[in-house]
Order: C-alpha cells, then structure tokens, then sequence
C-alpha cells in the first residue's frame, strides 16, 4: 500500500483513514459537509415558525383516517381537539362529530333576481365558521357583473358602492357547489377529502397533506388554503363546531364551504341562509318533495355554473319570471311584448300557474284611465 | 461539535421570507343577526301616540278620515306612500274597522293575514311565497317543521313603500389571492379586472374587413 487514492466523489470513502487525512480531503469533505448541512438547515427553517403546539404529538400523529377511527378513537381525538382549543382559546368548544341524517340530500338554490350583493352572506360564514381572520379566508365570494352578460372576467369581487345593489349590475355569490361529481375529492392522494351521503364534500384537516391538488382542479375556486397559521381572535370564536367542518385549522391544510353541517345536520339553515336579507339564498333536501329547493327545482327557470365540466353541482342559480309584479306600466309592456313573440304568458313556464291575469287586466285599464284623464 | 454549532448559526441567520399578510376587517355582531328586516304591524295594531299605546279604532271612531289621493294629512304624516297605482288608504285599510284590512270583495282580514291582501294584485309573488321560492324562511330547512318559518310579506317590505330598500354593502375581500383593491377608474373600465386581461386583452379595431 504506497498511497490511498481518494474517491473522487462528493462523499469520503470509508477507506480513508486518519493518517491518510491530507488538506485537499479535509477542505473536500468540509465543503461536502458545509454544503449538506446548509441544505439541511434551509429544509429545517420553517420549523422555526412553529409553536409548541402545532408540533403534533405522538398520539396526533397517529391518529387514523376520519373513516378508519372507531368510535371510541373518535371520542379520543375529539377531545385531543376539544383540550386544544380550550387552551388556544380559552374556550370549551361543544366539539361533537355529526353523521348524515338518513334520506337527506342537500341542495342549495340561489335567486340571482333577489340578491343584492350586500356580502353578508360571506361575513357571516366567517364568523361562524372560525376562518382565519389573519390571513383572511372565505368560502364565499360575491362578483359584480354587469347586467345581460354571465362573462366574470368582466367581474369584480372589490365592488365597493355606498349603497346595493347597482341598477346596471347584479351580483353572483359563488361557493363550493358540493359536486356530485366533484373533481377535487378525484385528485386528492390521501384520500382526505369525500362526499358524505348527505352530498356534503368534506376534509379531515388531520389527514390533509396540503399538496393543493383539489384546490387545482375545483373548477369553481370554492377551496382556500392555509398558507400561514390562521389567526383568530379569542372573543370571535364559535364554540358550536363539528369535527368535519368549523373546527379550527392549522397551517398548511386546504377548507372550503361544507353547508354549515354542524348546523344543517342538525335541522338548522347554513349561516348565509340564515342572514340573507332578502331570501335569496334557499337551503334544504333535494329527496324532499316539498322542501323548497325541490319547489325552485320544479318551477323555476335554473342554470348551473359551469354546465359543461360535468361536476353535477348541487348549488343551484335561478331567476325570477320577468311579470309585472307592480303594476308597472313598463313592466306590463314588457310583458305584453314577451307575450307576443314568444307565447309566454308573462314569461311563465308551462305548468305553473302563472300570474293572476284576471285581477290584472280588471285593474290596471281603468287604474291607468283614471290616471292619465 | 463544529457541524452542530454551524447548523445552529444557519438556523439562527437564514431569513425568512416575508409574505405581506393582510387581517380581515372585524364584523359588527349585530349586522350579522338573522331575522326579519323590519318588524310588522302587530295584530291587533297600535300606534305610539303622545307616548302611549292606542289602538287605531281608538282615535278613527272620532275621525273618520279618507282624504283624497295626495290630498294632505293631519296625522300620519310619517307614511310615505310610494306603492305605484295603489295610493289611497282604503284600497287596503278598512273604512269602518281600522283594525282590519279589507279585500277587494269587501270582506276584511286581519293585519295578521296580510299576503292574502297583496295576493291580490301580486298573484305570482303570492304563488312563489307559498311555494318557499320567494321571501325568507327562518328556522329551519325541514319543510314544514314546526322551528320553520317563513316571513310575512310586510317582514321585508314597507306595505306602503314595497320597494326593498337598498343596502350599504359589508367591505370587500382582502384575500391574497384576490389582489389588491383596485382604483376605481380601473374598475369601472372593466380592462384591468382580470389580471390575465393584461396579456389577453386585444386591444379593438373599429371594423373588421
């Protein structure tokens, strides 16, 4: 043995031995070493942002798929979540999980003709689904389009007017659709996301790995994405949550709109219906005959967001018949002419029963008399 | 020893990139409250007069008013009457029992029934309300559960103004992904909406060949 060749490689050969450590190996493997630990560190530096608490323990980190828990291991990690929040927020959440009621589908019917883009549908989601307020999420967002196009490109979310609705535009709340079909639950790789068999899509934030793919593929931008640690205040917390929709989320898991089931799977409207001032928002079971979806699903005039992606929303947009609900004498023009070229009966679908013509037309001619003599 | 301290310093010095993070604008609790826009007359109706309860027969059985259409009042000044062709008191109000509203046959109903009044000339709406398809229901989505209930027509609208009356939006998203506010100018042209606009935007030639 004369000499030890050394291994031209970014790594030290095993045969090296100490007498054999001459400079050049020492500046090779320092450098290798420099270099990989450098790596390291810029792989490790954001763990430095991160709390004591949001480093999972050992029974956290184990814990099993929604689906795979028993309901004894549920019980365990609702209350893991339960002590959680309590010493976040200082609160004890009435944190339950809460199953598909039993020939229930919900659907979800939106009057375009009635909203009138006040956004407080998208508020009150917030507050009552414990979305970060710093950065800020929401499930809901509201475009402002002009009026005679369904182009969003010629949209905005930021309309900011000091009174609505605008007289040239109308406003199109958009949110997640629960799909039937649902493009996000497909892509995801961990399964963390599924449709319930009440229609609801849901996500256990546990399970979610954060690759973003659902949020890729939802045609309707109805996911948000915790890019930093959600923040909310203490005082704002909504202490009534389910373990598959409000409860709180961490860093790095994808949210988005699941009908407010911890209310809805208790008989309760979803927030946004509740607040909508003008009941333009109509909540309830598809499988229900007289529910009022189903009514809107039978009677009026429905289009869907995206028809052709073949998702099979079950969010539902409709309009009013354009009839002359005031005796409007341009309404009632209008009407006559609809009338006239397309055989409507004031713009009303076959079946319905269409506006009571006999008051109207007993009315308005001597009323309009009487007021032009 | 070396590779520890030196890990450590890197961890210490690296920076951290900084996103600019904005914080949502806090909602007034109280504009966020469900329920009924307006509160409707009671039934049986009073009115605050000097200060105390009456009951409206109580000051019509002395003063028996029905003034012209237009013509001006000595009291009730406050109702603005703004419902198109319906403008006198009477097409609803009954003349001899101001506690009652009167239907175009002559029978009366009390203020408690007011959608079959506004049935009468709004005959879709009426059909829509009854059906759910239209005006606002609270409680709960069972269909016909006894928490459900559906707002009267004059929960929403002023019997004597039915127009709904517009609202001061709730502020606007400050999401990361959904941009600055714009300035309004841009906004209003609609070109600079979309950010892909800048790239996709043709600029318009007058006519085509």
């Amino acid at each position: 043995m004369t000499g030890v060749r050394i291994w031209d490689g970014p790594s030290l050969p095993a045969r090296v031995t100490a007498n054999a450590l001459n400079r050049r190996s020492f500046l090779r493997v320092g450098a290798a070493a420099l270099g990989g630990m450098a790596a390291l560190a810029a792989a490790l530096s954001p763990l430095r942002e991160l709390g004591s608490d949001q480093v999972p323990n050992l029974e956290q980190f184990l814990q099993k798929h929604y689906k795979q828990m028993t309901p004894a291991e549920l019980e365990e990690a609702l209350e893991r979540i339960r002590a959680k929040v309590e010493k976040r927020f200082e609160v004890r959440p009435h944190l339950r999980d809460l199953k598909p009621m039993e020939g229930v589908e919900f659907g979800y019917a939106l009057n375009l003709s009635r909203c009138i883009g006040c956004r407080k549908c998208v508020h009150a989601c917030v507050a009552e689904n414990n979305q970060s307020r710093t950065p800020e999420i929401q499930y809901i967002r509201v475009i402002e389009m002009p009026r005679g196009t369904l182009d969003v490109e010629q949209g905005t979310h930021h309309y900011d007017r000091p009174l609505v609705p605008d007289a040239e535009h109308f406003y199109l709340p958009v949110q997640c659709h629960q799909c039937a079909n649902p493009p996000c639950v497909k892509v995801c790789p961990v399964e963390a996301t599924w449709q319930e068999k009440d229609g609801v899509t849901v996500i256990d934030y546990d399970w979610c790995i954060g690759c973003r793919y659902c949020e890729a593929a939802c045609p309707y931008w109805a996911r948000r994405f915790n890019f930093a640690q959600p923040k909310l205040p203490k005082d704002q917390l909504n202490p009534n949550m389910s373990y598959l929709s409000n409860r709180p989320r961490e860093m790095g898991v994808v949210e988005k709109c699941h009908f407010c089931l911890h209310r809805t799977r208790e008989g309760r409207m979803p927030a946004c219906a509740e607040v909508c001032p003008t009941g333009a928002r109509k909540f309830g079971n598809l499988l229900d005959p007289h529910s009022e979806v189903s009514e809107i699903l039978r009677t009026k005039r429905i289009f869907i967001l995206k028809e052709e992606v073949g998702t099979l929303p079950r969010f539902f947009y409709y309009f009013d018949e354009r009839y002359p609900n005031s005796l409007d004498p341009e309404a009632i023009a209008i009407a006559d002419d609809l009338r006239a070229k397309e055989g409507a009966a004031y713009g009303c679908l076959p079946g319905s029963n269409g506006p009571d013509t006999e008051i109207i037309a007993a009315v308005t001619p001597q009323w309009w008399d009487g007021r032009t003599a | 020893m070396g590779f520890i301290g030196l890990t450590s310093a890197l961890l210490a010095l690296s920076t951290s990139f900084d996103v600019p993070i904005k914080s949502a604008i806090t909602i007034d609790r109280h504009l966020l409250e469900p329920g009924a826009r307006r509160v409707a007359m009671s039934d049986p109706p009073h009115v605050m007069v000097g200060g105390r309860s009456q009951t409206c027969n109580g000051c019509h059985q002395i003063f028996a008013s029905a003034g012209a259409a237009g013509a001006p009042r000595a009291y009730h000044e406050s109702v603005q009457l703004a419902h198109g062709l319906n403008d006198r008191c009477v097409n609803c109000h009954d003349p001899k029992d101001r506690e009652r509203l009167t239907l175009r046959d002559g029978s009366t109903i009390p203020f408690s029934q007011t959608p079959q009044l506004c049935a009468q000339c709004h005959g879709t709406l009426y059909r829509d309300w009854q059906r759910g398809t239209h005006g606002k229901t609270l409680g709960s989505w069972v269909s016909h559960s006894a928490e459900q209930r559906r707002l009267n027509c004059n929960e929403c609208h002023d019997p004597h103004s039915p127009r709904y009356e517009p609202y001061a939006p709730l502020p606007a998203p400050n999401t990361l992904r959904m941009g600055e506010q714009q300035h309004a100018d841009h906004r209003e042209s609609g070109a600079l909406v979309s950010p892909l606009r800048r790239w996709l935007h043709q600029p318009q030639t007058g006519e085509h060949q």
